[in-house]
């Protein structure tokens, strides 16, 4: 199997994390872009993003978390209930949005079985204050790593981290960067399949791996058969058959804001100081990764914007998980925003397992039609 | 286009009719009506004489607010009062032009009834909580920015030690300095102190409340336990004292003599695992009568109290107040970690002899029912206790009706009632 193939082939990709059980690590599963899984990586765990792609059926999780939770929560928790994340030797549960919460609440209330549970709370303002109490979060969750797995982690070992994942962040840039322009090289497809393996994988392997795609892909013929240049915005979107569904209408995902794509790694930890855990609060509390943090609502906004104009998207998708709050709201500002600046915008709700793939496909033809005929005129 | 209404005077206008017609149907509950119109009549003379009025949350210390002799408007007290009717469709209607149907109706109708300009004013200080929901969280800032007000957000930590007390007492410093630049306005120490007091004093007595309905059979009313969760909104007030007070008197009386609120022998002591139904408190009056069932506490009302001790020492009064703001109802057990919400349960379980559940999951309210079965399971396995499982839309009464909801209690008590009698 090439680099390509095994970067891209989503529904093999727990392979890594059981190779890696398999020669004595530990993998510990995250939620959240607002938890530093450099600490993790120091510590010579593999941090895994919890995730649900591939779920047909969530029912047994839907009987803890009911009908009226996210549906991609319950799924993740499904994959839990089927025996699919036996390899996790703990999870590192997160505030990030109340439901992560309860999945977390659940699956500790679940497997109450020795393994490594940590409660994380990400602030959800800005400022002196709040970075403050977050890096005693990251203290206290680096605490709890040493305890647990009798590691030491040292100033040293999270500077390499933060450059090993500074590194992730600029090849996932260069790979957003081959569909900027006019001549774009890859799929929006193929960018949800690269960075759902760089969850799953130690980041010194995906690095290497992502380093090779890079340059196979840079040789590759420009993408030009394509009717309208997209933007995915909105809630977790973890399955790449969702954005297949827009490019088989002839869309090119060309850029997206959203915690499965380039909101997961993207902005530079930056050496503002001596201190690692001061530099990593910094720079994951103030990204504009999510629309949970309440004083960066303009900002957030300002980002999608900006993130449009640069890939010069010609519409924007906004995915509404049915039960998200959170992106519920944004979808105000987004919509009232996108309206001033002219940006065509399809919003649309979605739920995690995808039941209805026609009536989906018929509004992206019906919204690309709609783009070209605006750009006709 | 439909006439423009004057919500918050409408609001109290039902108030005081309410007041009216109690004194000559229900004396006996005067006094909790007139706590409920006082409130209002606070809100409507500040608009009148241009007194500061204050937007915020229930989880924000009103303290804060009546030390600056503003007037807090309480989003929230909206939605709860006009649950029983047909006001809230429009405003839920409205909302769903912009936000998901999903999103809870309280800040449906927050959302919209801002958006229709129907509170026909605009505050002078805009204050939210990142807590208890991210609902709130997802709506407020939505409101904070219709009426471009200077406007602070306070982080509420999920933490509940001395940390996450620390934290959230520095955000109350920070929003108690916000507000004296947004309105203008000095701190006055002995003014603060007084507030403090009658918070102190209001904190005090709804313990005792509480206590009170330990006894069996419980001496004070199931409606009661809806109308204390309004006491949030007056911390600092002098006029909650006297509903406290005349509250406690009466179910002091009533405990002397060994009375309950049921026409017959209090048969079921009931614990509401979620919300109230804000929209048909007369269910629980129903209730007492037909099944001799009294609520007699519910998981979102119950608070542990901390008091100020010295209403001078600022540090302390921030520090009392974060303390406080973290055992508020939906912000104490339901919002957190899970362990929070089992520990409240526990708690209630075990101090108020609870001897059947309802969990009546208000439908906007996800994270809570996320933790349902847990509750649920806690309840039925750990106490031996039934409990009744149902969803309801506390403020939109189009979701399920009185009648629909009677139905289901009345299922579930008599398949209660007949397992009885077989045992």
């Amino acid at each position: 199997m090439s680099t390509s193939s095994k970067l891209l082939a989503s529904e093999e990709l727990d392979s890594f994390a059981k190779a890696y059980v398999d020669q004595g690590g530990k993998v510990v599963g995250t939620y959240c872009c607002h938890l530093p899984e450099e600490l993790m990586y120091a510590a010579n765990l593999l941090p895994y993003r919890l995730r649900a792609t591939g779920c047909k059926d969530d029912s047994d999780a839907e009987t803890y978390l009911s009908s009226f939770s996210c549906s991609f929560v319950r799924a993740c928790l499904q994959q839990f209930m089927d025996g699919k994340r036996e390899f996790l030797d703990g999870v590192v549960g997160s505030d990030g949005c109340l439901m992560a919460q309860r999945l977390f609440d659940t699956w500790k209330h679940l497997y109450k079985d020795g393994r490594f549970y940590h409660q994380f709370n990400t602030p959800r303002v800005t400022g002196p204050r709040a970075e403050n109490y977050y890096q005693t979060e990251i203290r206290e969750l680096i605490e709890a790593l040493e305890k647990h797995y009798q590691v030491s982690i040292t100033d040293e070992k999270l500077w390499q981290a933060i450059e090993v994942y500074n590194q992730t962040r600029s090849l996932i840039q260069q790979l957003y960067g081959l569909c900027k322009g006019k001549e774009p090289r890859v799929t929006g497809e193929e960018c949800l399949r690269v960075l759902l393996a760089a969850m799953s994988m130690r980041k010194d392997t995906f690095n290497e791996m992502l380093s090779a795609f890079l340059e196979e892909a840079k040789q590759r013929k420009p993408i030009t058969n394509y009717r309208a240049r997209l933007m995915l915005v909105g809630s977790a979107l973890d399955d790449p058959e969702y954005v297949k569904l827009f490019e088989k209408a002839g869309g090119l995902v060309v850029t997206d804001v959203h915690c499965f794509g380039s909101s997961y790694q993207w902005e530079l930890v930056e050496r503002i100081s001596d201190d690692p855990v001061e530099c990593l609060a910094k720079t994951y509390l103030n990204r504009p990764a999510c629309p949970r943090m309440c004083n960066l609502h303009a900002e957030f906004c300002d980002h999608i914007l900006a993130r449009a104009k640069e890939y010069m998207v010609d519409g924007i998708v906004f995915m509404r998980m049915k039960n998200c709050d959170v992106w519920g709201g944004e979808g105000f500002n987004v919509q009232e925003m996108m309206k001033k600046a002219g940006i065509p915008l399809l919003v649309l709700d979605r739920e995690e397992i995808v039941a209805n793939a026609g009536q989906v496909g018929v509004r992206a033809e019906a919204f690309l039609e709609m783009l070209e005929t605006e750009g006709n005129n | 286009m439909s006439e423009q209404l004057d919500l918050v005077k409408l609001i109290a206008d039902q108030s005081a009719s309410i007041v009216e017609y109690s004194k000559k149907k229900y004396p006996d509950r005067v006094y909790m009506f007139e706590f409920m119109n006082n409130y209002w009549k606070d809100v409507i003379n500040a608009r009148e004489s241009g007194k500061p009025i204050v937007m915020c949350p229930p989880n924000f210390p009103m303290e804060l607010i009546y030390a600056l002799d503003a007037v807090p408007f309480v989003l929230e007290q909206v939605p709860t009062r006009l649950a029983s009717g047909k006001e809230t469709f429009k405003y839920i209607d409205l909302a769903e032009q912009y936000i998901p149907a999903t999103v809870c109706a309280m800040d449906k109708i927050i959302l919209g009834a801002a958006l229709s300009g129907d509170f026909q004013f605009t505050p002078d200080a805009f204050l939210y909580c990142s807590l208890p929901c991210d609902n709130a969280r997802a709506v407020y800032p939505l409101v904070a920015e219709h009426y471009k007000t200077p406007t602070f957000c306070v982080d509420t930590p999920y933490r509940r030690d001395k940390i996450g007390y620390d934290y959230i007492a520095e955000n109350f410093k920070e929003a108690y300095e916000f507000l004296q630049k947004a309105l203008g306005k000095e701190h006055n120490e002995e003014r603060m102190a007084q507030v403090i007091r009658n918070s102190n004093r209001s904190a005090q007595l709804l313990t005792e409340c509480s206590k009170l309905r330990r006894f069996q059979p419980c001496p004070l009313p199931s409606r009661m336990t809806i109308m204390n969760g309004m006491v949030g909104s007056t911390m600092g007030a002098a006029y909650p004292i006297d509903f406290l007070e005349e509250q406690l008197a009466s179910g002091q009386k009533t405990a002397a003599r060994h009375g309950g609120v049921t026409p017959g022998a209090e048969k079921y002591r009931i614990l509401w695992l979620q919300n109230m139904i804000w929209s048909n408190a007369s269910i629980m009056d129903w209730m007492e009568t037909k099944y001799n069932a009294v609520s007699v506490m519910d998981d979102f009302g119950f608070q542990t109290d901390y008091m100020v001790s010295n209403p001078y020492d600022m540090e302390e009064v921030y520090n009392v107040l974060g303390q406080r703001s973290l055992g508020y109802p939906m912000v104490h057990g339901a919002c957190g970690p899970a362990e929070k919400y089992v520990e409240m349960t526990e708690a209630c379980m075990e101090s108020y002899s609870i001897n059947l559940a309802i969990y009546a999951g208000h439908v906007g309210c996800k994270h809570t029912w996320a933790s349902a079965k847990i509750i649920s399971d806690l309840v039925k396995e750990k106490y031996n206790v039934p409990v009744l499982t149902f969803d309801l839309d506390s403020l939109d009464i189009r979701y399920k009706s009185t009648d629909e909801i009677k139905q289901i209690i009345t299922e579930f008590m008599e398949t209660l009632e007949s397992n009885e009698k077989q045992a």
